[in-house]
């Protein structure tokens, strides 16, 4: 069975990546640009801007293990109000993260529910942060390694705040808005003239804007050892590309699907939809178990402030897991599984191990996983 | 976690995506098969049987004898008895000097090393366990257990025997030390076929694990810094003498940390845990590339070894008082270990075609 493995590990190798298909009909280009006139066509401002607000919320946050944190500091960035952001275009941009949060047709009806949960956290760590003690079994403070090179504010129970937020807000905004707004009828059956006043008409701005999301980059660099910005969910799945290819696949299905509506193909346009959405999900469960897996190695390493550390991101991407395409996991199963992490003493408990289990195990049945993909031994 | 489940490789979806245009495009050979026809599934073998599974068997023993100390003093509390579960206490801990580098799979899955030997102890953590409740299994108690914590109950003047809690709290820890061997032990029994056929040089494989976890990070943390720059100072530039391992005995840390270093040479070596005598090793492969490439690898590691073991053999047996009063003795050891690292990092791994994948890329 070593030739699995083998298998898996040259999927990446360009050699032996999967062809990509040809439609007659279609040209798809080998990056993500489109032009016409001359001109580009292709814009997703708004999610460069969001971007680049989760980035500063979230370097703001992670110096409350040094500075105490201010409250209406971070929540004037999360819903972009008085001038908070050190780059002045995004306080002038007319985004906000908040307004998107929770904010798809599928899930508004819990948004202003989810906004507070947000809140929640971040208060938790102003408050931390305000008289920063050593964190305990049972005390908020800063956790650190042994040579103090990775220091993390975090809970009473291990739980480091920011990673909570920040990937829950992956979910809760980047993806929501890819796969349950950009990508359904509502937005892509819509106006799609070329002699529009914009230089892209309204379809092509939509998967635009779905893309955006999915990475700030149009030629993308499928190789995970080289730098590139490619955003919050890009750096993911481009990390994912050799075991798994999905980042391949959902690069492809973006340009083909945009072609398609370059050439009013629709029905090729809605044939790669799934390919990203499934490529969202897969990302999503990957990322949640492979920080449990993580945690686990730590823990038995003696490695609080790491283990701690990847507890924390599963748990922001098992938070996420709601807003998945599929429906598979509902808000009520998430919050079950984060509660199963961290109720009582949390990560500092001793049958922590035992509950971590129990969580992959969930996930594993749900999505019908592989031992291998649930123990992260692929 | 880190087990090698093979037989359970079935990539639900994912495999319906990728695996058939790979079984057309690509032959059976992928990289992680170097095209040499050197035998590393011997060497793998060998360093199974004759290092790793008589390492805990060995500690195995010696924890059972620690444990027969124990029930002795506690039955009757003499000084000879005392003395008694001390030496058995040495012994043990010199075992496990000899069982630590087998840092993954079994061991990593127990959680072993959580067990054994995190230190520097945390001394208020015990003398609160000796007035109340705990779950050895919690993080906040793995630096309350172990050799470590053994030693504070057994050199601290702080520690009254009399008080039963202190035995209880003493075999408390043993048990835990005795159960996780025991557990390593046994999952050894499924581990090591799949660990002796994981062939090739990448990530999964046995000479990739070896790479990932033994030959570089066991040295770098467990070895380098742990036993040598954190105590010397080397990194933070202020000495830390209560962070030496053996703190309580006072005259334990070079033997402790000799005969780590020459467990960690005998991976490189292929010599028997048992009787010491040469098998098919890593250095045989490092030798056999050598040819191939025109290098000279193998000599170089063999004369690095050799410098790590003369600074360390060089060093008192206090390394508390070498760490208050001459700091730089650990820092020049540290060193010579860092050469040696950087040799194995950048030079062994490439010759051999490894894949060093451990680094923390995480980055946030």
């Amino acid at each position: 069975m070593r030739y699995t493995l083998s298998i898996l590990a040259i999927a990446g190798l360009a050699a032996c990546s999967p062809e990509e298909p040809n439609e007659p009909a279609l040209s798809v280009p080998s990056t993500y640009e489109f032009t016409r006139n001359n001109e580009s066509t292709v814009a997703y401002g708004g999610q460069i801007d969001r971007q680049a607000m989760m980035a500063e919320l979230s370097t703001t946050m992670k110096g409350g293990v040094d500075n105490a944190l201010d409250y209406d500091m971070l929540v004037d960035m999360y819903e972009n109000q008085n001038n908070p952001f050190a780059d002045a275009d995004l306080n002038t941009s007319g985004k906000s993260l908040s307004s998107k949060t929770s904010a798809s047709p599928t899930h508004t009806f819990d948004q202003g529910a989810t906004i507070n949960y947000f809140k929640g956290w971040m208060q938790a760590a102003v408050t931390a942060s305000e008289n920063p003690a050593t964190a305990a079994d049972g005390v908020a403070g800063v956790i650190s390694n042994s040579d103090n090179s990775k220091r993390y504010l975090v809970d009473e129970r291990g739980v480091e705040y920011v990673q909570v937020i920040e990937k829950g807000l992956m979910g809760a905004i980047f993806m929501d808005q890819m796969v349950n707004n950009y990508l359904t009828p509502a937005k892509l059956d819509v106006e799609n003239d070329a002699t529009n006043a914009d230089p892209y008409t309204s379809m092509e701005h939509h998967w635009d804007e779905a893309y955006g999301y999915f990475t700030l980059v149009q030629d993308l660099n499928l190789d995970p050892s080289v730098s590139q910005e490619r955003g919050y969910w890009g750096r993911y799945i481009v990390g994912l590309e050799n075991n798994f290819g999905l980042a391949s696949d959902m690069y492809y299905a973006f340009r083909k699907g945009r072609a398609a509506i370059v050439a009013k193909d629709y029905d090729s346009r809605d044939e790669v939809i799934s390919t990203i959405t499934d490529g969202m999900e897969q990302t999503t469960y990957l990322k949640a178990l492979g920080y449990l897996n993580k945690g686990a190695t730590a823990l038995n390493s003696g490695e609080a402030a790491v283990a701690f550390h990847a507890l924390s991101e599963g748990v922001g991407f098992i938070y996420s897991l709601r807003y998945i395409a599929s429906e598979k996991v509902t808000a009520a199963q998430s919050d079950a599984w984060i509660e199963t992490l961290i109720q009582g003493n949390g990560f500092w408990s001793g049958d922590i191990q035992t509950r971590i289990e129990t969580v992959k195990t969930a996930i594993g049945n749900t999505f019908n996983l592989s031992e291998a993909i649930v123990d992260g031994s692929h | 976690m880190a087990r090698l489940k093979f037989t359970e490789m079935r990539i639900i979806k994912l495999s319906t995506l990728i695996l058939p245009l790979l079984f057309i495009s690509c032959g059976e050979d992928g990289p992680s098969t170097p095209g040499d026809n050197f035998n590393r599934k011997e060497v793998i073998e060998n360093i199974t049987d004759n290092l790793i599974l008589p390492s805990y068997s060995d500690l195995n023993v010696e924890l059972n004898e620690m444990q027969q100390a124990l029930d002795t003093y506690v039955a009757s509390a003499t000084p000879s008895n005392k003395a008694a579960l001390e030496s058995a206490w040495l012994d043990a801990y010199l075992s496990w000097q000899d069982a630590a580098l087998w840092n993954f799979g079994p061991a990593e899955d127990a959680g072993l090393l959580t067990a054994m030997n995190i230190y520097p102890t945390d001394t208020n953590q015990i003398l609160a366990n000796l007035q109340g409740s705990y779950d050895l299994n919690a993080i906040s108690q793995f630096d309350a257990q172990g050799f470590p914590g053994l030693e504070y109950l057994l050199f601290s003047n702080a520690i009254d025997w009399t008080n039963p809690a202190v035995s209880t709290y003493f075999q408390d820890v043993l048990s835990r030390m005795k159960a996780k061997t025991e557990t390593t032990i046994s999952d050894w029994n499924t581990y090591r076929s799949d660990f002796v056929n994981a062939q090739g040089t990448d990530r999964g494989s046995a000479f990739g694990i070896l790479f990932n976890h033994t030959f570089l990070p066991y040295l770098e943390v467990h070895n380098r810094e742990a036993k040598f720059g954190i105590p010397g100072g080397q990194r933070t530039g202020t000495p830390a003498p209560e962070k030496v391992e053996g703190l309580y005995s006072r005259v334990n840390s070079k033997a402790l940390a000799l005969r780590a270093f020459e467990a960690y040479r005998r991976a490189w070596t292929g010599m028997s845990h048992v009787d010491h005598t040469a098998g098919a090793s890593v250095l045989d492969y490092v030798t056999y590339m050598d040819q191939r490439n025109g290098t000279q690898l193998s000599g170089k590691l063999e004369s690095e070894l050799d410098d790590v073991q003369l600074a360390i053999e060089g060093l008192d047996n206090d390394f508390y008082s070498i760490a208050q009063t001459n700091p730089q003795q650990l820092n020049d050891v540290w060193a010579a270990y860092q050469v040696m690292v950087f040799t194995i990092k950048t030079e062994i791994s490439s010759s051999l075609n490894v894949t060093i994948s451990y680094v923390d890329s995480d980055g946030d």
